[in-house]
């Protein structure tokens, strides 16, 4: 076991985590695994997150939701090419480990009744990261009101594969069906999101986030 | 909406566009409400796509968590994709099988030697796609050649963590299918639909294969008649054709 996860650090250092994850596909996949498995970007984060007061759980929380938020920046283009990936992910890492524990240490502070100037803004802070998660679950409900088919489709296409990837794997014949299968699924999933009276108030301000 | 006006959504949201016509597309969207609607939703659709990613990317990081805290380096991991590729295979047998002009008689494991070929092809095409040698590969390859036996052995073999899927339930059933043992394979499929968040490629394999099976119990009821013919017509069914092909067979039998 030693010896396969130094193999996998070796190769995570050899291959080129950012142009895997940008290629998509099963590119993407392996390039994640490799990454979620190098020992020295994990004991990075851990070591800021157990200075923080955290344990092995939050440790294994911070890790994984810095793999996330890595892969997405890379996927939607939001890193600089001239920086180190491992910095990158390092520093989100960080970011992370700050917002978890304020939001940890709000819930233990109400328990205590304790409500000193710090606590009150993690409190602030925690209510902001609770009514996203909120909005996180209602978004999962909207996507299951769709034929799986459809989620399939539009969750590959969201994994960059390409249309006759997807064709290939969905059984769907030509790339062309693919891509107007994924206009299709698209345009269902709009009208369930615009039929959520729940989801009225981010219908009218979701478009401002373009900017 | 048309698929231009969602490409264009689209374009403008990962910033594709040409400067001119994002500015054009800019001061549109100032003006109209409609369009900011339409921005808004696909805004929100983008993010419950996004959510529901990483979730699937948590639960596999939990699954390389186990890889790495002792699974015995033997046992396959449960792997949805590569239960994919072997549904996949088999839904090309089901063509191979129900296409095939001469096999009116609906035998199991009835094919022609060119559909065969095909079907070889194609699976290894995919298996090239997937990497490195799975037992779930060996056991695709297993049922294509038509070894049911050695993939019934093998599927003991299999470690519980592969066992214990609503995919492997399903090729218990095809496996008592291809044993001529329909009664058992309809209890199998008729179990494996009545589990919930099924995968749509097992979904949609063990309905059909429930289907054939009381056609080939000559139990095919009314209802089930008008089953195959919805499924017949739909297109998100991955047995469409199948379905269609099998209603004309039972159909010129009749006559």
């Amino acid at each position: 076991m030693e010896r396969l996860e130094h193999s996998d650090t070796l190769n995570t250092e050899k291959s080129d985590i950012v142009a895997d994850i940008c290629a998509g596909g099963s590119k993407r996949n392996t390039a994640l695994r490799l990454l979620y498995k190098n020992e020295k970007v994990k004991g990075s984060i851990a070591q800021y997150v157990l200075n923080y007061g955290g344990d092995d759980e939050d440790v294994r929380h911070v890790f994984q939701e810095a793999v996330i938020v890595f892969d997405r920046k890379i996927r939607e283009g939001r890193f600089r090419k001239d920086s180190q990936w491992d910095t990158f992910i390092i520093g989100i890492g960080r970011n992370i480990c700050r917002n978890h524990m304020r939001t940890k240490k709000k819930w233990n502070s109400l328990d205590d009744k304790e409500s000193s100037k710090e606590d009150l803004q993690s409190a602030v802070y925690a209510d902001t990261h609770y009514y996203f998660k909120e909005l996180s679950g209602v978004l999962s409900e909207t996507l299951e009101g769709l034929k799986p088919l459809c989620r399939e489709v539009l969750m590959l296409w969201t994994q960059d594969y390409s249309m006759s990837q997807i064709a290939e794997m969905l059984d769907l014949g030509r790339p062309a069906n693919a891509r107007k299968r994924k206009f299709r699924c698209m345009k269902e999933l709009m009208n369930v999101i615009q039929s959520r009276p729940d989801l009225g108030d981010y219908l009218k301000e979701a478009w401002k986030t373009i900017k | 909406m048309e698929d231009n006006q969602i490409e264009r959504l689209e374009q403008f949201f990962s910033g594709q566009m040409e400067p001119d016509e994002e500015a054009t597309f800019r001061r549109e969207l100032e003006k109209n409400e409609e369009l900011q609607n339409q921005l808004s939703a696909y805004v929100l659709a983008r993010e419950a796509v996004e959510t529901q990613l990483a979730q699937q990317l948590r639960e596999q990081m939990n699954d390389w968590e186990g890889e790495q805290s002792g699974a015995s380096g033997k046992a396959p991991r449960n792997d949805r994709r590569k239960w994919g590729l072997l549904l996949i295979g088999i839904a090309i047998i089901a063509v191979v099988y129900v296409s095939c002009p001469q096999s009116s008689d609906l035998q199991p494991g009835t094919k022609v030697a060119s559909w065969d070929a095909y079907a070889q092809v194609q699976l290894r095409s995919i298996e090239r796609s997937a990497g490195e040698e799975s037992s779930i590969q060996v056991l695709n390859q297993l049922y294509v050649d038509e070894n049911y036996e050695a993939a019934r052995l093998y599927m003991e073999e299999l470690p519980d963590s592969l066992r214990n899927t609503s995919e492997s339930r399903l090729m218990e059933g095809l496996l008592s299918y291809q044993a001529e043992n329909f009664k058992s394979a309809m209890k199998t499929f008729q179990n494996v639909l009545n589990e919930t968040d099924l995968h749509y490629t097992v979904e949609d394999a063990a309905q059909y294969f429930l289907l054939l099976s009381k056609v080939r119990m000559e139990e095919c009821s009314t209802s089930c008649v008008s089953a195959l013919r919805h499924y017949a017509e739909d297109d998100d069914f991955l047995y469409k054709k199948q379905s269609s092909l099998l209603l004309n067979k039972m159909q010129a039998s009749e006559n």
